[in-house]
């Protein structure tokens, strides 16, 4: 396996030339960048007009969806509320909803998966096939059952609930890793020296998961975000919060999907492409972790 | 990979080679799959369109007068006072393998039904205490007592042919749960009464239908059909491609409600033609009688006068609906009064503020910023105070999700900001529609509510069963724990009431009290939308409900110009 | 512990993995609230016909009663009737489930193919603008958003150009036709897998191509390729002979656990193209509260993949004995 060990800040600044150093990894960030800022602008909307708050503001004048105009450049909704700003607040949720998700599923991958591999036997058997019975288990479809055991799911419910059933891909990994790491001389020697447990896994093993925990978040966060729309998309979404599943969620149910196109492409292009923007993101740190990947890989 | 590839580009030539097949056969667009040919366990809206084919009732409504027209019968059936009963003749029909329709079949229905108690189908007949055949064609009913509600409930039973089910019934003999067996029977082609029979079932895809035999040409002077050879019921799993599939001419009709987002586009489209019916419905805003402030008369009115149905309708529903000021619809004139309250029809907006607010603070409401300054100059009220001067606690309206039903959503949010407006802390919560309804009918536990029931009877005995205290208990369809001494004896009253003209009395003064103490405030009664290509069929029925009813299948003919 | 003994434990934790999520369904159907006659509010159905029908469906028995039931009649292998179709779960299962293997296992297989061919070119083409193509390609068609890729596929495909059917499995009109014989239909049928085939392949080629083209790098930096390379091999046959046996092993994992999840379909896809395949069957039954027909296809996916997990897992054992001794 390949060398992980990431101590000290040379390294660390080192991974990120590196990262830079890919093209994927760059047009990754610009794009990730463009809906951050999207992000934070769509608080800017409802302060010019409440007719541009995205889920009650509507436009006095508008009683069908329109296409764009100088009014809303990306035209309204079927009661008149406005869509740019409705795509932005959007982007808001898919950062809250991928990102708090993502970190989540990951914290608690990563701590399941150290344990089971560092102490093996009955907690190993134990963690790992309550993993495989969650893994099972279709993630989309546990979800509508606890959706209706929840009364209707509000957003921070759909995260936590992506979050406990997006664990057991990570925690194997980190638990393999973790078994690689065990038997290293740095861990046998902190060993030797009388160190707890907990001191081995926090200051030892620990560190050296990270990297691989980070480079699995990026995916996670994709697909928090793409689980989360295609809850809404189905009908069972947080029908109190604007997120771009919701949107086209709206699209289809009244009737506008096959007639307007300023509605129905601005959310499926951004849940693309913020999906793409994040497993781009992961490439190129495939790419750093793994120098079997590297571009100079003859040399 | 080319080689595939270049295989099925050969290929396509083949797929588009004509289909001469369907001569005549109506196509047909349901939205879900018929869960059922079971008459039985046909709960479903998609299994009772397929079957309301196969099996008319006794009587039909007439499509403009509503009035009953004898189907299965031969006439109107005769009253005897004294010996509570009616008896019916029927009409000299066969079913579809060819043995004759006779008196045995009816009272093998009625027997069935009220022994096994089958849902569904028990309620109407739970008044008819005995069935007699008096002859070949003729059943007599004796009833526990007279009832007007005999002739819209039992006269609208589907009869099932007796040579079928009788074996499937004396199975049930002995079985601990002849329920169960019953409903889970597998029918796979009904024997039928109706203009149609079952030919094939391709599940999850298509029903076909074709002609009964059997079925008399000349029943009815005005509607002599059916003119079809068949119908194609396909099934699809959203409007849009359902739209689609129409527009490419795949698809003859669209067998459901049509969002509004679609007319428009529709209505441009060449040899499409679309409907917009009445239906018998209801949507409302229902308090939790049982807990403060919406027990106070005085709240109520007042959450009354600030909603604008007007709005509702022409903002939200597109003018594709009515107001509903009673919870009978007023185009049902047979029982609609006008003598009830209206509480802001045609008002302003700044008087409905402005009599909400009087209403209020004569029962003794005050807020912490007032709604109404001095010269009647308005602003945003806060903090609504109840007449012991505690603030009124967050208030949380129910409704289902958008997807769901995205008009009755939009009329929570429209609600919740006229509240809002004048200090009333509410907030919307949509909730999926199972949720709510345990939440609302199960457990009682809820401030407000937007429900709807979608396809109520023409008779008006249904307000007994959402008002009358009996009711009002666990599970049962008064959902806002409304109880009312005289609405409770009123309503015992109309249900027992044979003459006409003094029943519509007792409805109306049921209306004027439901009116006046507004367990419920009446909101909207939408449209049914629908839309058909009248350039492959013409001939549509239209009347209330749509155009998907019985009288439309008899009269369709296939159209000239091709 | 050798071969053996590793088989038996495993076996044994997989019956035990069935037993707790056969459990866990069982209780999570049940506790969600409503039951599958609190829907029918506008229906004729009084209080008193509902609570009677409950009885007979037994769902009026306290719940640990019903779950023993439930455990019995599972040993018994008997799983029931639909309380939406009232017909024997089986019946449902068997129809959907054939359709869903149709579909999905088809995408499977040809994507992987494709994958697998185009991603052993990429890594051999690596750093040319060959390799960054296919890499940027199979990047954005593995992230679009399926349903509204499906929708657009419909629109332009289905509707504007006519090419293809717009949703379903069969057109009615041929099926029905008495003249059309065997060859018509299963044309029809493929004419209809088209689309959603299309959104499927195009969705989950991208993933084989990148998933083969890292494992093939790996490989091609381990010592014996080296070596090879050292005897002056030629670098055709060093890919085809040495490296691709090796760096193919992930990729048919993969492969492998993605054709036991195929038959769980997709609820998305089924959804747009209005295919009746067993994922939408199964949102259906989840939203009915249909409990049988929801656990008896739950549990039936269940074990299908379980089964696949530990296949492969046995697989690598065989392969890699370090594993068994960890």
């Amino acid at each position: 396996m390949s060398e992980l060990g990431f101590e000290g800040k040379g390294p660390l600044r080192e991974a990120w030339e590196l990262f830079l150093e890919s093209s994927i990894g760059k047009a990754g960030l610009i794009i990730l960048s463009i809906f951050a800022l999207m992000a934070i602008f769509s608080f800017v909307p409802p302060m010019i007009d409440p007719m541009y708050h995205p889920m009650k503001g509507v436009d006095p004048e508008i009683t069908t969806s329109q296409p764009p105009s100088l009014r809303h450049w990306l035209g309204t909704d079927f009661m008149g509320r406005d869509i740019l700003s409705q795509l932005l607040a959007g982007a808001r949720v898919a950062f809250l909803v991928g990102i708090t998700a993502a970190l989540m599923s990951i914290i608690l991958g990563t701590f399941l998966g150290m344990l089971a591999g560092y102490f093996g036997g009955v907690v190993d058997t134990l963690l790992m096939r309550t993993a495989d019975v969650i893994m099972v288990l279709p993630t989309l479809l546990v979800i509508l059952v606890l959706a209706s055991l929840f009364k209707g799911l509000s957003i921070w419910s759909i995260v936590i609930i992506i979050a406990l059933f997006r664990w057991p891909g990570v925690s194997r990994v980190i638990r393999a890793q973790t078994l690689s790491l065990k038997n290293r001389p740095f861990v046998e020697a902190a060993k030797a020296l009388g160190a707890s447990h907990l001191r081995i896994m926090m200051r030892h093993l620990l560190p050296n998961l990270v990297p691989l925990a980070f480079l699995y978040m990026t995916f996670r966060v994709t697909a928090a975000i793409v689980i989360e729309a295609a809850l809404a998309f189905l009908g069972f979404g947080d029908p109190t919060t604007v997120s771009w599943g919701m949107m086209l969620q709206w699209v289809w149910k009244t009737g506008h999907m096959f007639k307007a196109p300023y509605w129905l492409l601005p959310p499926g292009i951004c849940i693309s492409l913020i999906t793409l923007s994040f497993y781009m993101i992961g490439r190129a740190m495939e790419q750093v972790l793994d120098p079997r990947l590297r571009k100079d890989w003859e040399g | 990979m080319k080689k595939l590839v270049s295989i099925y580009v050969l290929l396509i030539p083949l797929f588009f080679t004509s289909v001469c097949y369907g001569e005549g056969v109506i196509r047909i667009g349901l939205l879900q799959e018929p869960k059922t040919l079971n008459i039985w366990n046909a709960t479903d809206t998609w299994s009772s369109k397929v079957l309301s084919l196969l099996y008319p009732t006794l009587f039909l409504r007439d499509p403009d007068t509503l009035e009953l027209v004898p189907f299965l019968a031969e006439e109107h059936p005769k009253l005897n006072f004294e010996e509570k009963s009616y008896t019916l003749r029927l009409r000299d029909l066969k079913w579809s393998d060819g043995t004759p329709f006779t008196a045995e079949d009816l009272l093998f229905t009625g027997e069935t039904i009220l022994k096994y108690k089958i849902p569904n189908f028990y309620n109407r007949w739970d008044l008819v205490k005995k069935i007699e055949a008096v002859d070949k064609r003729t059943v007599k009913f004796y009833l526990n007592e007279l009832s007007p509600l005999f002739e819209s409930r039992t006269l609208f039973s589907p009869v099932v042919q007796k040579k079928e089910w009788e074996p499937v019934i004396k199975g049930l003999e002995g079985s601990g749960e002849p329920l169960k067996v019953l409903m889970n029977h597998k029918v796979k082609s009904p024997v039928a009464i109706g203009p149609f029979v079952v030919s094939e079932v391709k599940e999850g895809a298509y029903i076909f239908l074709k002609k009964n035999p059997h079925f008399p040409k000349d029943w009815d002077n005005r509607y002599r059909g059916p003119h079809v050879n068949g119908i194609i019921f396909k099934i699809f799993g959203t409007t849009d491609t359902a739209i689609l599939e129409l527009k490419k001419g795949g698809l003859d009709y669209i067998w459901w409600n049509l969002p509004e987002g679609y007319l428009e586009d529709l209505s441009k489209e060449k040899g499409l033609k679309i409907y917009s019916s009445e239906k018998n419905a209801l949507y409302f805003l229902g308090f939790n009688l049982k807990k403060a402030p919406m027990n106070d008369l005085a709240f109520r009115k007042a959450v009354a006068y600030l909603i604008d149905k007007e709005f509702i309708v022409k903002r939200l529903l597109q003018e594709k609906g009515i107001v509903m000021d009673s919870p009978i619809s007023s185009f049902n004139t047979k029982w609609y009064c006008t003598n009830i309250s209206l509480y802001g029809k045609g008002m302003s907006r700044e008087e409905r503020i402005r009599r909400a607010y009087e209403t209020l603070k004569e029962a003794g409401y005050s807020w912490k910023v007032y709604p109404v300054g001095e010269e009647n100059t308005q602003r945003k009220g806060k903090g609504l105070m109840d007449p012991r001067g505690e603030e009124i606690k967050r208030i949380t309206i129910l409704v289902p999700p958008a997807d769901y039903d995205p008009v009755r959503a939009m009329a929570g949010t429209m609600i919740q900001e006229w509240l809002q407006e004048m200090g009333i802390d509410v907030t919307v919560k949509p909730m999926p529609f199972n949720a709510m309804m345990d939440q609302v009918k199960s457990r009682k536990e809820f401030d407000m509510v937007i429900m709807g029931y979608g396809n109520l009877t023409l008779d008006p005995d249904y307000l007994r069963r959402f008002f009358e205290s009996e009711a009002g208990g666990h599970k049962g369809d008064n959902i806002t724990g409304y109880s009312s001494q005289s609405f409770d004896q009123l309503a015992r009253a109309s249900s027992g009431c044979m003459d006409p003209e003094e029943r519509r009395k007792i409805v109306c003064q049921m209306q004027k009290i439901l009116s006046e103490e507004l367990p419920i405030i009446p909101l909207y009664n939408p449209h049914v939308i629908e839309v058909v290509r009248e350039d492959k069929f013409t001939g549509w029925v239209k009347t209330l409900g749509g155009v998907g009813n019985l009288w439309s299948f008899f009269n369709l003919k296939p159209a000239k110009n091709k | 512990m050798n071969l053996k003994t590793f088989i038996l434990k495993r076996s044994i934790q997989v019956v035990i993995s069935f037993y707790v999520i056969l459990s866990l369904l069982f209780f999570l159907l049940r506790l969600s609230p409503g039951d599958p006659y609190s829907k029918y509010i506008d229906s004729d159905m009084t209080q008193q016909e509902i609570e009677l029908i409950k009885k007979q469906m037994g769902l009026d028995k306290h719940i640990f009663y019903q779950y023993l039931i439930y455990i019995r009649n599972l040993i018994k292998m008997d799983f029931g009737y639909s309380f939406h179709y009232g017909t024997h779960v089986w019946d449902v299962i068997k129809n959907k489930i054939l359709n869903t293997i149709l579909l999905f296992t088809t995408s499977v297989i040809v994507s992987a193919l494709v994958g697998i061919f185009l991603g052993r070119i990429a890594a051999w083409r690596r750093n040319t603008s060959l390799d960054a193509g296919l890499t940027i390609a199979s990047l954005v068609t593995h992230t679009i958003f399926l349903p509204w890729l499906g929708l657009l596929l419909i629109w332009i495909f289905g509707y504007k150009f006519e090419l293809f059917p717009l949703s379903g499995i069969y057109t009615p009109e041929i099926w029905l036709d008495p003249e059309c014989g065997f060859l018509r239909k299963a044309l029809d049928v493929m004419h209809h897998m088209a689309l959603p085939f299309l959104s499927l392949f195009l969705l989950h080629f991208g993933g084989y191509l990148l998933l083969m083209r890292n494992s093939m790098l790996g490989t091609l930096k381990e010592d014996y390729i080296l070596t090879a390379r050292a005897k002056g091999l030629r670098e055709k046959d060093i890919i085809n002979r040495h490296a691709l046996p090796n760096a193919a092993l992930p990729v048919v994992t993969s492969v492998g656990l993605s054709l036991a999840f195929s038959i769980n379909g997709g609820a998305l896809t089924e959804t747009v193209f209005s295919w009746p395949g067993i994922g939408r069957e199964l949102v259906m039954a989840v939203s009915h509260n249909d409990y049988p027909l929801a656990q008896a296809a739950f549990l039936l996916i269940a074990i299908v993949v379980l089964l696949a997990n530990v296949l492969v897992d046995i697989l690598y054992a065989f392969l890699d004995p370090r594993i068994r001794y960890e």
